[in-house]
This record gives structure tokens, C-alpha cells and sequence, in this order.
């Protein structure tokens, strides 16, 4: 699982792992049931605090992206369809802060899709 | 509580190991020195020679502080660098085991050290002709042991207190000689001037004499010439090993042993004290508080001013320049060198300044004390007098006082050696015929408990001669035999015996038995024989039994006949009569060959002249003989 | 967990380089430590080792006592700022004698980390250079097993590629033994990517701390313009940390949950709002506007 880190940027790095993953299981680059690396074996290759990897995978897990079978590992879930929900409502969401945005400037909504295209 | 826990042995394995090249110098630098000088004075040696305590102890006495200052400095001089201090400290190990561990590890090194050099010197002994007596090798262990432990003991509290080597290197300089700087400064420089002494009897009861008081006693003595010439000797008690001092009592003396057990004891628990309370952030710097340092540079200022003292006591300018200046460059260089920087010049100097008025005028009140020492007869203790080279202890009150104060005093030139005030002095006097002859019986019965009380079973030593089993069955004899406590001949040989830290000596006389005589007489020729083997360049002569013209051609008859005079001592020389002789080599080696019977050995001489009288040599030897006498070049 | 109670340490009687400081930190986590040059950090690390007796206070690891304890030593390694080696030691040496000390010393951990690096395990330490000397010191520290790790000036004289190895070995160390950590450093920049929390040590003080992702996510720069006039006043309902008005526009720090904050401020139907993002440093120079200090003096 090839995950890059931004050290220099802002945002806390068990958020990059955890938007990282998920980017990863929409694309399907990861499939439903696939093994990911351990904490210990993220921590060491990232060279990252075993502690983040874990509230990232707490957060990934929470959100019913991964499951961790006690002895096995850490697996991506069967069912990635909420996961992929999810997402589509999150990036709507996103979308529709930025429409607001523009119609604050003074855009119709028609306006605003002509010129998307 | 386990007492194992106390110290960790891996840590004070790993401790040593990072000196390992330095601490394997340190334990085979004595044992290889010893063994050396040990081995050089046998180069040449024919017959066996008796090792005192200073011989043996020598060498050890010259690494006494050296070695375990080093061995101190290895084991716990880490405190006096921060890194060090850093690696160490963070390690699971408490101070408590860090100390003690160290302190332990320190003593067992200086343990294996003297036990190796005692173990060298029981092999010399077993394998050379050096006679080094067992009670000998256990006295050297005991009395190094503790010694080098001592001073041990003094470095580890030095290093506890102090903040950097060289400020550690003058507080264990301090501890160490400063008690005995006081002493010896009084003894070997403020005594001098007390040369003409008096004893005084505030309390005499003599009814001849008006004792008002001490003046009139004084005056008294004085006119009747009772004055002593004395002089205080150092009992040798010393903290410190002093050798160099020469002195019987320094050799071996219990009190000093005991107060170095002592103070090792005190000084290594005070040190365990301030090594745990010990502020490791203040090291690096001489002493954590200010005033610590000018207290010891202070003390440091004793001695030093001392010898100002001298240079200034005769009021020349000079002097005060020179001693003023000199002051103030120790200053400046004690403090660079202890703090690593000219610490506050100003304040350091004007307090060094006023330590050195203080000193001297302290100086000068001791040294102005009136030159002479009072002592009262009633304080003597004892005194010790000198018969047929034996020390005997003169306890009777009423003798010393009669010595003392007798006025008659046809013998003059008497040493005696006074003990009073827990002070030793040297007497030398007049004194009378009776009291001679009262010390003399006196001393003549001690003598004869002494004898009587020689271990003759045991002794080590017999003169010059190898002790084999039937010299020693002889003497033993020869001990036992009724004649042998009336008899007052000529000693045939000296036994000594190792006992109470110093040799026992007692004299074997002549004629007790005639086997021993002989005997001895034998092995003493055969050790002459040894070197007269070899043909070095010898010049033998005699002193007796002989004309002078034959003294002056001796050394030429007997060389000239050498074969003969070999074969004579191999076969002939075997009884030892009344009518005896030496012959003397001179020179090196030099060694006496003993002549059993001197009229047969004349004419032993007589028939090698004879064979001489056409020798051309010989005759130019006579006629020079008697050139010499003309001019009175010879007796 | 370790304890730090009223520590108070003075080199001399005037002047305590550390004052009554206080201190928690819990078992598993990387905290670390920052602070200018004397500010006391290497102290702390000395009094917690008990290489210093404190004058006060205590430090305390699973509520006892830490000075001159044997058995907790046992669990705790130290790596101090300026590194010591004996003169003639090799790597090899010196492990031995964190061996003779550490109960659960690893040599093969040595022996193999030091072969990756390549380090020669015979040559002495002395020749090495200083990123060398440090490894070495590191390597042993991490060998020792211990529960509790204190790093002085961590990664003086690593370069990036070393920092991210030996990053990965404090990871490997904490997932294998759950491992604590202080460490410190003048460099803010050099604990972020690694701590789970940060002190900020000022003056024999820690002058505030928090966890690592709080501090990036909780606090965070607006730029904000309303239609009608406006003052402080109008935030009331936020945690303001700096307030600055020019013009029309205000900019303003907030420590607050981001979404609860963005919400309050859209309710206000503003023409302008921009979040902007806050650099760690940023979020510690306007921490300590907030305590009343400048940021220059304290970093």
C-alpha cells in the first residue's frame, strides 16, 4: 500500500493516511476484503508515530472502511458501498459550499453550469 | 539485607575494562620493578644476604602516591566531566553501588597488587640467596596494604569533594601532608635553635640544693654540668609512610597503622557520604561555593609561606618583594589552574595577601619562642641505653634521677635516649662510675632475657652462611649448652631472627663446640673459595701474625701460588684453633677468608716464598719494600 | 506513566533553572519538547534520569519515586545532547557495556542495526563522525529495550535520511514495547511529524502543552467581512485567541472544533470568509501572544 505523507503541510497526518485510504478504496486500488499493513508495519515504513497510524485507523474503522480481525491483520471491508457513499455525499457537499460561493458573487445556478462545461 | 546488592560486579568489570591498558601497568609496574632490583643485587652474590623491611619495601614506598592516586582517579574520576557524569548516572546503577563498587574494586586491586610482590619475594627467598624471613613478607603485605589503601582512601575523599582534577589533586595533597607538615616543620626547622636544652626539677627534693622554684634548679643543673644536648626525634606515628626519615621506628610503627586504618575508615565512609549528596551539575569548576576555594588555597598558603618566611626573616627588602611577588603569582597560577581562569584578580589576591600577614606573623611567634626546651625530670618516662649494641630500657625511676642529677661524673660521652612528654631525645652526658655499672647490670640481665627468649629453633639467618639442617642442629646445640649463657668469648657467628617487626640478634661464641666452630669455619672457606675461583682481580692482604715486609709481598706470594693456596683451603683449613687469622680481599668483590689455624698456614706461606726466591719479580717486590721503609712510606 | 511534581532545580541559590514544573505523560506516547537554549530542557532530562538530585518536588514513574532507583532505571535509557564515549571503545565495546547494565539488552539488535548502517561494530568510536557517534549512541539506547527513552537533542547531526530511519526504529520500538518518550529540541519543526504531544518549556516552566493534532486542527486563521459594522463582540460565541481589525476586514485566530466555528460564522451571512491554514510555529507564536509572551524570546 504506497501512501504518501506531506510532512510540510498543515493537515495532521492520521488525516492524510485516513484520506489517503479512502481515495484508495473508492478507486478500488484497494478491494473489498484485501489485507492492509499493520500499525507497526505503517509506522516503520513511514517512519511515523505508531500512535497516529493508530487513531487513523481507529477513524478508517469507525467509518466501517477497514475491520481489524484480532490475529489476522487489518482488512478493508466487504461492503465498501457506504464507504463510497460517503464520499459522494462529501465531495456534493463540498460542490454545493462552492455554488453557494458563487452565487454569492452574484452567478445564477445556470449561469454556473454553463461555464462548468 | 543482601550485601551483594551493594555492588555490581558487571558494571565494575566494564568500569575497569575501559582502562585495562593503564591498570595492567599499574599492577606489573611494581612486581616487574622488584623483581629487576631483586635480580641485579644477586648478580655477583656468593653467599646468602639478609633483606631488611626497607630493602623490601623500597620500591612499593616509591608507588605509594602515585598508584593508588591513579587507581582512584580511574575508578571514580568520571565525576569531574560532565559527559561522563551524563553516561554514567543515567545507567541503572546507584550511587550507592557506583561508589561502593569502586571502592571495593580499588581495594582488591591494590590487595592483588602487594600480594604479587609478596608473592615474588617468597619466591626469591625459596629460590636465591637472598634470605627474606615469612614474618618479614606479612609484615611488607600488612604494612603496604594498608598504606596504599590509605592513600587510596584520601584520593576517593578528594575526588568526592572537590570539582575538578587538579582542585582534587590539592585537597588530597592537603589531607595527606599537612598534619605532618606541622610536625615535621616543628621538629626539622623550629627545633633547631633549641639545641642547648635543660631538665629542670621544679619538685627535686635534694637537701643539698634550694629549690625556689624552676630558676635555681635550672641554675643548679647548669653548674653542675647536667646540661643535655638534645634534640625532639620523630616517633615515626606518622599518617604517612615516610621512609625516607631512616628511621627503625618508621619501619614498622603499630600506632601509625592503626590511625591509617582509622582515618581510611572515616575517610572513605565521609567520602560515601559526599559522593551521594555530591552536586554533580558543579563539576568542572574547583569548589561549588566560593568560600571553599579560598579555604583551601588558603591552607594551600601554609606551607608556601613557610618558606617566604625564611626569606623574610632577616628583614631585607628584597625578601618582602620577592615573598610578596611570589604570593601573588601562586595566587594567580592556583587559581588558573584550579578554576581555569584568573578568578577575580583583585579579591583573590588581597585575600591571598592577608593570609600571608597572618602566617607570618604566626611564623614568627612560634619561631620566637625561647630556643630552649625546658623539660622536667619528672616528666621523664623512660630512658634507653646503648649496651653492646642493644637498646635497653631504663625504667627505674630512681636510677634516671640519680644519672641525672649525681655529681660525680667520672665517665663522660654516654648516650642516652630520653622519652618524656610522648617525645623522644637524644642525650648525650656524663655520668658516674656506679651508675655506669648499675646501667650496665641492669642492661646485662635484659640482655640475658633476650637471649633467653631468642626463637633459636626458627631463626632465619646465620651471618653470611647458607642455613642447612646441621648448621642449624649445631647452633641449637651450641644455644643449649650450659657454657653457653657464662661464656663472654669471641662471637663465632650472629643468628638473627625475624620477630616483633625487627630482628632479634644474638651472638654464638666461640669454643662451645668445637664441631660448630669447625663447621662454620668450613662453609665460610667455601664461600671465599667461590670467588677466589674465579680469579677476578683480587688483592688480598692480613693485618696480623705477619712481618711487615711479608704484609707488604702477600698479595704477590699468595697469587703467585694461587693453586696451592686453593688446595691448602680445600684440604687443610678445616679446624678452627685459638691461633686464628682473616685474610682480606679488597676491592670488589670483597670477602674475608678465615684461616683456621694460623701457624700452620705461616708455614704454608713460608714454603711459597721459598719457591719465589728466583723470581725476579719478587725480589724487585722486596727490594721496593725496602726503598719504602727508608723514606718511612711504610710502618 | 511519568510524574513530574513541583520540580524545582537552581544551580545556585538565586537563580532555579526549573520552577516548580508540573508534568504528565502517559505510557506509549512520544512527547516532546521544546524550548530555546537554556530554557531548561536538558536539566529536566538529567533530573528525571537522577544524574541531578532535584531541590525539590519529585518525578515519579508508575507513582514511585524515579532518584537513584535501580529497578526503574533499568526500564529507562538516556541519550544526552553532548555524547560520551570512552576514548578507545568500539561500537562493540560500548554495547557491552549498556550490557552489563540493561537486563534486556539486545546484541543482536546492535549487531544487525549497525550492519544495515553499515557502522564498523571494531572501530573506535572516537574516529567516527559526529551523525556516526550519534547512531551509535541511538543504536545502543534502542538495544537496551527500555520502557521509557530520553532523547536530548534527538537527531543532532542525522541527515533526512538517517532521521526517517531511526524514526522508524522509535516506531518499532514503541509497537514492540510500548515505549515512552521524551525528547527534545530548540526545532519545533523536528518533533511535529513525531510526537504525540508538545510542552513548551519557557524559563524553567512548561508554558503550555497539548496533543499534537489538537493543536493543528483546533486552532485556525479567518478572514471575515459583514455587511453591517461589526466588532469583537460579534464572536463572542467563539474562542478568540487574536483579534486584529483593518477596515472592513477582520482577521482572527480561533481555537475551536473547525465545523462548529464554520457554521457560527456562516449564521452570520458574512461577504468574505476565508479559513486559512496555520503553520505549528503560527499556532504557538499566537499560544504565547495569548499567555502574554513574545514568540522570539521563547523559541
Amino acid at each position: 500500500m504506497l501512501i504518501n505523507i506531506d510532512f510540510g503541510t498543515r493537515t495532521p497526518i492520521y488525516e492524510q493516511i485516513v484520506l489517503e485510504v479512502e481515495r484508495l478504496v473508492t478507486k478500488e486500488v484497494l478491494k473489498p476484503g484485501e489485507q492492509i499493513p499493520s500499525i507497526r508495519e505503517l509506522a516503520l515504513t513511514l517512519s511515523v508515530n505508531p500512535n497516529t497510524i493508530k487513531k487513523a485507523y481507529d477513524i478508517l474503522e469507525a467509518k466501517n472502511i477497514i475491520v481489524s480481525k484480532s490475529t489476522k491483520g487489518t482488512f478493508i471491508t466487504d461492503n465498501i458501498k457506504k464507504a463510497k457513499n460517503d464520499k459522494i455525499d462529501d465531495l456534493i457537499k463540498k460542490i454545493n459550499q462552492d455554488l453557494k460561493e458563487l452565487e454569492s458573487l452574484g452567478l445564477s445556478k445556470e449561469e454556473i453550469f454553463k461555464k462548468l462545461k | 539485607m543482601n550485601l551483594m546488592k551493594l555492588f555490581n560486579f558487571n558494571y565494575l568489570k566494564e568500569n575497569l575494562k575501559k582502562s585495562r591498558g593503564l591498570l595492567l601497568f599499574l599492577l606489573i609496574i611494581l612486581p616487574v620493578l622488584n623483581i629487576t632490583s631483586l635480580a641485579l643485587s644477586l648478580v655477583n652474590m656468593k653467599e646468602p644476604e639478609l633483606l631488611s623491611f626497607q630493602d623490601l619495601s623500597f620500591i612499593t614506598y616509591l608507588g605509594t602516591y602515585i598508584i593508588p592516586v591513579i587507581l582512584a582517579f580511574l575508578l571514580l574520576g568520571f565525576v569531574f566531566k560532565k559527559k561522563n557524569v551524563d553516561f554514567v548516572l543515567s545507567k541503572p546503577i546507584s550511587r550507592t553501588n557506583i561508589y561502593l563498587t569502586n571502592v571495593v574494586g580499588g581495594i582488591g586491586l591494590i590487595f592483588l597488587l602487594i600480594v604479587l610482590n609478596a608473592v615474588i619475594f617468597g619466591v626469591f627467598n625459596l629460590v636465591s640467596l637472598l634470605v627474606i624471613p615469612f614474618k618479614l613478607i606479612i609484615d611488607y603485605l600488612i604494612y603496604w596494604l594498608i598504606s596504599y589503601i590509605f592513600v587510596f582512601a584520601i584520593t576517593v575523599l578528594a575526588i568526592t569533594i572537590a570539582g575538578n582534577f587538579m582542585s582534587s589533586l590539592v585537597v588530597g595533597l592537603i589531607i595527606t601532608c599537612l598534619f605532618p607538615f606541622f610536625y615535621l616543620s616543628n621538629i626539622l626547622l623550629f627545633n633547631y635553635n633549641s639545641y642547648d636544652s635543660y631538665i629542670t626539677c621544679s619538685n627535686c627534693q635534694i637537701e643539698n640544693y634550694n629549690c625556689y622554684g624552676n630558676e635555681i634548679c635550672l641554675k643548679h643543673l647548669n653548674n653542675n654540668e647536667y646540661m643535655f644536648d638534645f634534640e625532639e626525634i620523630p616517633k615515626g606515628n606518622f599518617t604517612v609512610p615516610l621512609l625516607f626519615l631512616n628511621n627503625d621506628d618508621m619501619a614498622y610503627n603499630h600506632i601509625s597503622l592503626i590511625k591509617m586504618v582509622g582515618l581510611s575508615i572515616i575517610y572513605l565512609i565521609l567520602g560515601y557520604v559526599i559522593f551521594l549528596k555530591r552536586k554533580m551539575e558543579n563539576n568542572e569548576t574547583s569548589f561549588k561555593y566560593e568560600y571553599m576555594h579560598y579555604i583551601v588555597k588558603g591552607i594551600t598558603l601554609i606551607p608556601i609561606c613557610f618558606i617566604t618566611y625564611f626569606l623574610i626573616k632577616d628583614d631585607t627588602i628584597t625578601g618582602y618583594v620577592l615573598s610578596i611577588l611570589g604570593i601573588i603569582i601562586y595566587s594567580i597560577i592556583y587559581d588558573f589552574i584550579t578554576r581555569k581562569e584568573i578568578y577575580k584578580f583583585g579579591k583573590s589576591t588581597f585575600i591571598s595577601l592577608v593570609i600571608f600577614g597572618i602566617l607570618m606573623g604566626v611564623y614568627s611567634l612560634v619561631n620566637n619562642i625561647p630556643g630552649a626546651k625546658i623539660l622536667d625530670i619528672n616528666d621523664i618516662e623512660y630512658i634507653v641505653y646503648e649496651y653492646q649494641d642493644h637498646d635497653i630500657k631504663i625504667t627505674d625511676k630512681n636510677l634516671i634521677n640519680s644519672i641525672i642529677l649525681d655529681n660525680d661524673k667520672n665517665i663522660s660521652g654516654v648516650g642516652l635516649e630520653i622519652y618524656a612528654n610522648t617525645k623522644r631525645y637524644q642525650a648525650y652526658t656524663n655520668i658516674s662510675t656506679a651508675n655506669r655499672d648499675l646501667l650496665d647490670e641492669i642492661s646485662e640481665s635484659q640482655l640475658q632475657k633476650e637471649q633467653a627468649e631468642f626463637d633459636i629453633k626458627h631463626f632465619d639467618y646465620a651471618e653470611d652462611l647458607k642455613v642447612d639442617h646441621k648448621l642449624r642442629k649445631l647452633i641449637e646445640d651450641a644455644y643449649n649448652d650450659a657454657n653457653f649463657k657464662n661464656s663472654s668469648n669471641e662471637t663465632l657467628i650472629k643468628v638473627y631472627d625475624y620477630k616483633n617487626h625487627r630482628y632479634q640478634e644474638l651472638s654464638i661464641p666461640k669454643k662451645i663446640n668445637s664441631e660448630l666452630d669447625n663447621y662454620v669455619l668450613q662453609l665460610r672457606t667455601k664461600n671465599a673459595l667461590k670467588y677466589l675461583k674465579e680469579r677476578n682481580d683480587l688483592y688480598l692482604g692480613v693485618s696480623t701474625n705477619f712481618t711487615e715486609l711479608d704484609k707488604y709481598v702477600f698479595d704477590y706470594v699468595i697469587n703467585s701460588n694461587i693453586d696451592s693456596f686453593i688446595d691448602y683451603l680445600e684440604n687443610k683449613n678445616t679446624k678452627l684453633t685459638s691461633n686464628e687469622l682473616i685474610i682480606y680481599s679488597y676491592g670488589s668483590p670483597s670477602f674475608n677468608i678465615p684461616i683456621g689455624d694460623a701457624t700452620s698456614f705461616i708455614k704454608e706461606f713460608n714454603k711459597y716464598k721459598e719457591k719465589l726466591q728466583n723470581d725476579a719479580d719478587y725480589q724487585e717486590l722486596v727490594n721496593h719494600y725496602y726503598e719504602l721503609k727508608e723514606e718511612d712510606y711504610v710502618d | 506513566m511519568i510524574e513530574i511534581k513541583s520540580l524545582s532545580k537552581g544551580f545556585d541559590k538565586k537563580k532555579y533553572v526549573l520552577e516548580n514544573l508540573n508534568c504528565k505523560i502517559d505510557d506509549a506516547h512520544i512527547y516532546g519538547l521544546v524550548g530555546a537554549n537554556g530554557a531548561g530542557k536538558s536539566t529536566l532530562l538529567r533530573l528525571i534520569n537522577s544524574i541531578y538530585e532535584a531541590d525539590n518536588g519529585e518525578v515519579l514513574i508508575d507513582g514511585e519515586p524515579v532518584y537513584d532507583n535501580v529497578k526503574l532505571k533499568e526500564q529507562m535509557v538516556f541519550v544526552p545532547d553532548d555524547l560520551f564515549f570512552y576514548p578507545s571503545y568500539s561500537l562493540m565495546d560500548m554495547a557491552s557495556y549498556y550490557e552489563a547494565l540493561y537486563p534486556k539488552f539486545d546484541m543482536n539488535y546492535v549487531i544487525n542495526t549497525a550492519n544495515k548502517l553499515k557502522l564498523d561494530l571494531n572501530a573506535k568510536i572516537a574516529e567516527f563522525s559526529k551523525g556516526m557517534k550519534r547512531q551509535c549512541a541511538l543504536i545502543c539506547a534502542l538495544a537496551t529495550n527500555a520502557k521509557y527513552m530520553f532523547f536530548d537533542e534527538t537527531f543532532d547531526g542525522l541527515d533526512p535520511v538517517m532521521r526517517k530511519f531511526f524514526k522508524s526504529l522509535l516506531a518499532d520500538s514503541m509497537e514492540k514495547n510500548g515505549t515512552t518518550i521524551i525528547m527534545t529540541s530548540h526545532n519545533l519543526r523536528e518533533l511535529e511529524d513525531i510526537c504525540d504531544n508538545l510542552g513548551l518549556l519557557y524559563k524553567g516552566n512548561i508554558l503550555f502543552e497539548s496533543d499534537i493534532d489538537t493543536l493543528k486542527t483546533n486552532m485556525f486563521k479567518v478572514q471575515i467581512s459583514l455587511k453591517d459594522d461589526f466588532n469583537k463582540s460579534t464572536f463572542k460565541g467563539l474562542k478568540i485567541l487574536s483579534y486584529k481589525k483593518l477596515g472592513s476586514i477582520a482577521t482572527i485566530i480561533i481555537e475551536d472544533d473547525q465545523g462548529k466555528s464554520k457554521e457560527y460564522l456562516e449564521n452570520l451571512k458574512p461577504i468574505i470568509l476565508d479559513f486559512l491554514p496555520l503553520t505549528l510555529e503560527e499556532v504557538f507564536i499566537y499560544q504565547m501572544e495569548a499567555l502574554g509572551y513574545e514568540f522570539n524570546e521563547v523559541i
